[in-house]
């Protein structure tokens, strides 16, 4: 199958705070349409990920090495100025608590028409209006008394709603969704996640969506990406990965989710993560491996093709 | 028949809002569990379901005597245990624990491991030092700490070994039920299937009964014998687990199912979807608490509350038999 | 609303009841009174003269009873006659205040207009060789005792560089404005320095605290620039806890900058209260502190009035 350039795209990217590498050598694309899942544990360097992608890296954080490219433009190198012309703009995102993600002293309405007069796009009663038609793009009800209150007046729900609806004022290319739904309940999360998907067949943006629940990423992406330790295990079509997994870490995270009917000892991964400077030559994950070797402790797997629809980084192959 | 570890009869719990200032009137109390009539047996695990806002939270305080109860009584081992107005008797509390849902608040930041684990053998005055420090050295092999390690403060602990820390701490009293509040929820996936392997070693060594909290829906399907799915303060419905999953009879335990991600199993068409969000308990809503959100309410669950009605699998609802799966 | 200032109303009477009653008791069991100072001011007044006079003014009644005399006239609006002063209370009072407010009115919003600035400055570049400097300031400014401050000024530029008077009142009385000024320049570089260190290291600390917010991030996310960021959607949040202190610190000025007032000779309210104290002057006295106590309360509550605008999660 054909597919289109990437909008977004990260190659060998690295994000260094210090001495420490928590992203380190990451390489995935987004495409228009379509919908990039970022599975990891916490620490494995996935927020960092989206987070150098938007040029919002907290001090001391900076992408050492690695490209970003935009439209083609390496946009790595650009000027603070000109990045912030592309965020909330061209490349938008949305965050994991919505209750403490909205400012609560301005109205919800305010912060929404605020995106579009940060890009020159509407300016005054414009704006206003537009944040009101947005908030009932997203699902809210009454969006005009809405828009006049404050952010502790909604459910985290509807928050989540506002914030999406903040996010695409301006039409943006890439919508970043870091864990939107990890702090909702189960029935909002699928409200949001219909929520997303809708707005991603309407505005055919490409989305990245990060979390660290695999059956939730399940749901709504097309592609898959598995980070461990600031790098990706394996990446390929979602349900493809799902069903034969390459790589022992993705394997072992589909294990360890207990499926329906099962009632046996829940298969686990030994150890835990190691610290990010204690990582040596070889894999990173082969101190927890049930099939590391030798060799594998001494150079790092690079990510191969297993076909066009799946690559891992791995040097055995896992019987099915 | 051995009686239940734990039975609650009606049990209520409300407390009091805020007044807003010196003149105004006593607001009306929040009625976080309104009415609540559970049942576990010996060596069962009762996983429990709900959204935030429902109340499984302050029911699982209430049962430890965190909370005072306003209505109803709880009785543990066939004998009285706490009641409205009745603080739970001494002698018994010691056979009730609780694990909490975050690793990182529940334990002490300035007591060493050890400490925490041998915490409730000091307050019920079991044995003496020298036994405490044994038993403090067996609890800590039995959930996988090295002993080694005893002497340390939580935050030299990773997150999965704190919570094993905090079942130490629950098993140290010798407990009958012990109240698990989501305790993986705040643990990573790989974590996660460890403690849950270590808890139902435990179970089965120990013959210890479980009330098992939880918001996801797999975890519980795998840990529980029975579910109780509460939704606004009350039980709408209670099954043995495969029955709960293959045939919910409560609309809202449908529409929980329906909406959990689940592995390589597609998300239901639109029409499963739950518009609107959980109730407040501020507010609740008027007859049966589910009506507003209830594709198949009528009338009459708009003015009357259901009751929990049936045998094995108990449902509450006035349109339980009517319903299509 | 409407509800709550009532209720606060009516508290703020009953505390100032409350205080009415124990500021008089207080002053009643000091030992010696108003006629005990006229009789060792003039030797010749006999023990007869100090009985009748103590007559006359009402100062062999028991204490309760003075009290109840008092409040009976005070709630008519007549607070009395000052010895000291030979006037009465209200307009000793009155030119009292003025001055105060003139000295420290300009003080208070001197030291505002530059803490603030200084404080978010600091805060947005924590750490930083700036942030150490400005805090540096702070605390010197916090850990100088104003007296010493005040004698400081004094000598360095009264006596050894001599631009500056070293008194806050001209006299000839008929100064311009600009003398006025110039006169008050000391005091107010005295009672500036102290308190702007405090107000600095509140701000800062607010703003770090703020700036730390998952909305701040949102904000930065939504393409705003840092001075919009900080500005606008920091600053209003950060102010809350600042202005909530800043109200409370304004209660209080009235009657704290007594010292420096004593050392420059400065006429206000601070030595006011401390000279009707020491000299017995029972009625200036008790009018003076309830004053400063309606002050208080007042700054209290428009602590919390101002607190209810900025944040839209308070109502009363």
């Amino acid at each position: 199958m054909s597919r289109a350039n990437p909008i977004l795209s990260a190659t060998d990217l690295e994000v260094s705070f210090g001495d420490l590498k928590p992203v380190d050598g990451v390489s995935l694309a987004l495409r228009k349409g379509e919908t990039l899942g970022l599975v990891g544990e916490s620490g494995c360097g996935k927020s960092m990920t989206a987070l150098a992608l938007m040029n919002l890296l907290p001090n001391p954080g900076t992408v050492s090495a690695g490209e970003i490219l935009f439209e083609g433009e390496n946009i790595v190198a650009w000027p603070e100025q000109q990045r912030r012309n592309l965020r909330g703009n061209r490349i938008a995102m949305i965050f994991q608590d919505p209750s403490a993600a909205f400012n609560p002293v301005f109205t919800i309405g305010d912060q929404i028409a605020e995106a579009l007069t940060a890009h020159d796009r509407m300016f005054g009663h414009e704006a206003w209006s537009e944040a009101i038609r947005l908030l009932g793009e997203v699902g809210i009800s009454e969006p005009e008394k809405r828009a006049a209150a404050y952010p502790h007046e909604f459910s985290g729900g509807m928050l989540q709603r506002a914030m999406t609806a903040m996010a695409l004022a301006c039409e943006p290319d890439v919508l970043i969704a870091d864990e939107p739904t990890t702090a909702l309940d189960v029935t909002v999360q699928a409200q949001i996640l219909e929520l997303l998907e809708q707005l991603q067949e309407r505005h055919g943006m490409a989305m990245l969506f990060i979390s660290h629940n695999l059956a939730v990423v399940s749901q709504i992406a097309d592609r898959i990406a598995v980070m461990y330790a600031g790098k990706i295990v394996e990446m390929g079509e979602t349900q493809r990965v799902l069903a034969q997994p390459c790589h022992p870490y993705t394997s072992a995270l589909i294990n360890t989710v207990p499926k329906p009917s099962f009632k046996g000892r829940l298969p686990t991964i030994e150890g835990t993560v190691p610290p990010l400077h204690a990582f040596g030559a070889g894999c990173r994950f082969a101190g927890r491996c049930p099939l590391a070797d030798q060799h594998c402790t001494e150079q790092e797997p690079a990510l191969r093709k297993l076909d066009n629809r799946q690559s891992f980084a791995c040097f055995k192959e896992l019987s099915a | 028949m051995t009686e239940p570890v734990l039975a609650t009869e009606n049990l209520k719990v409300s407390y009091a809002s805020r007044r807003t200032g010196f003149f105004s009137p006593a607001p009306s109390p929040i009625q976080a569990v309104r009415g609540i009539s559970l049942e576990i047996k010996q060596g069962e695990v009762l996983g429990l379901v709900g959204e935030s806002g429902c109340g499984k939270s302050t029911l699982a305080k209430a049962l430890l005597g965190l909370t005072p109860i306003s209505a109803g009584r709880v009785s543990l081992l066939g004998e009285a245990f706490e009641s409205a107005g009745r603080a739970p008797s001494k002698a018994l509390r010691r056979k009730i624990s609780m694990i909490f849902q975050d690793p990182y608040a529940s334990l002490n930041p300035r007591l060493s491991a050890e400490s925490i684990i041998g915490e409730p053998l000091a307050i019920h005055k079991i044995g003496n030092r020298q036994s405490r420090k044994e038993r403090v050295r067996q609890l800590a092999e039995a959930v996988g700490i090295d002993s080694g390690l005893l002497s340390r403060p939580p935050h030299q602990f990773s997150g999965g070994q704190r919570q094993r820390i905090a079942i130490a701490r629950a098993l140290a009293s010798n407990p009958s039920l012990i109240i698990a509040d989501e305790p993986t929820s705040a643990l990573d996936v790989s974590i996660q299937s460890q403690i849950l392997n270590l808890l139902t070693d435990l179970r089965q060594q120990l013959g210890l009964s479980l009330l098992f909290i939880s918001h996801d829906l797999g975890i519980v399907r795998y840990m529980a014998d029975r579910i109780a799915v509460m939704y606004c303060g009350e039980i709408v419905e209670t099954a043995p687990t495969a029955a709960l999953f293959e045939a919910p009879a409560h609309p809202y335990s449908r529409a929980l199912i329906a909406a959990s991600p689940a592995l390589g199993v597609a998300r239901q068409e639109r029409s499963g979807l739950l518009a609107g969000d959980p109730p407040s308990p501020l507010n609740p809503p008027a007859g049966c608490a589910f009506h507003n959100r209830c594709p198949w309410a009528q009338d009459q669950c708009r003015e009357s509350s259901p009751t929990l009605t049936g045998g094995d699998h108990r449902v509450a609802c006035h349109r339980a038999g009517e319903i299509e799966p | 609303m409407s509800r709550y200032l009532s209720g606060r109303f009516i508290q703020s009477v009953l505390v100032l009841a409350i205080m009415s009653f124990a500021i008089y008791g207080l002053i009643g069991l000091m030992p010696g009174d108003p006629v005990d100072l006229m009789i060792s001011a003039d030797p010749k007044m006999t023990s007869q003269d100090a009985e009748r006079l103590r007559e006359l003014y009402g100062l062999d009644k028991p204490i309760t009873e003075r009290y109840l005399n008092w409040l009976g006239a005070a709630i008519q609006g007549d607070f009395g006659y000052s010895r000291l002063h030979a006037a009465p209370v209200l307009s000793v009072l009155w030119e009292a205040l003025g001055n105060t407010i003139k000295l420290l009115g300009l003080a208070f919003i001197l030291s505002i207009s530059l803490a603030l600035p200084l404080g978010i400055f600091a805060a947005t570049r924590a750490r930083s060789k700036s942030d150490y400097a400005i805090n540096f300031f702070a605390f010197t400014g916090i850990s100088i005792p104003p007296f010493w401050l005040a004698l400081l000024l004094i000598i360095g530029f009264s006596v050894i560089w001599p631009i500056l008077p070293a008194n806050a009142v001209p006299a000839d009385s008929d100064a311009g404005w600009l003398a006025t000024l110039q006169h008050l320049i000391l005091p107010i570089a005295t009672i500036v320095i102290a308190s702007m260190g405090g107000h600095t290291r509140y701000m800062r600390a607010s703003m770090i605290e703020t700036l730390r917010q998952d909305y701040i991030r949102t904000a930065y996310a939504k393409g705003l620039p840092m001075r919009k960021v900080v500005l606008k959607h920091a600053l209003r949040n950060a102010l809350i806890p600042v202005v909530t202190i800043i109200a409370l610190d304004f209660g209080s000025l009235f009657s704290g900058a007594l010292i420096t007032e004593t050392i420059f000779s400065y006429p206000g309210m601070g030595k006011l209260i401390f000279d009707s104290i020491m000299g017995n002057d029972f009625n200036l006295a008790l009018v003076a502190l309830l004053f400063a106590t309606a002050l208080t309360l007042t700054g209290n509550l428009l602590a919390d009035l101002v607190y209810a605008k900025l944040d839209p999660r308070i109502r009363y």
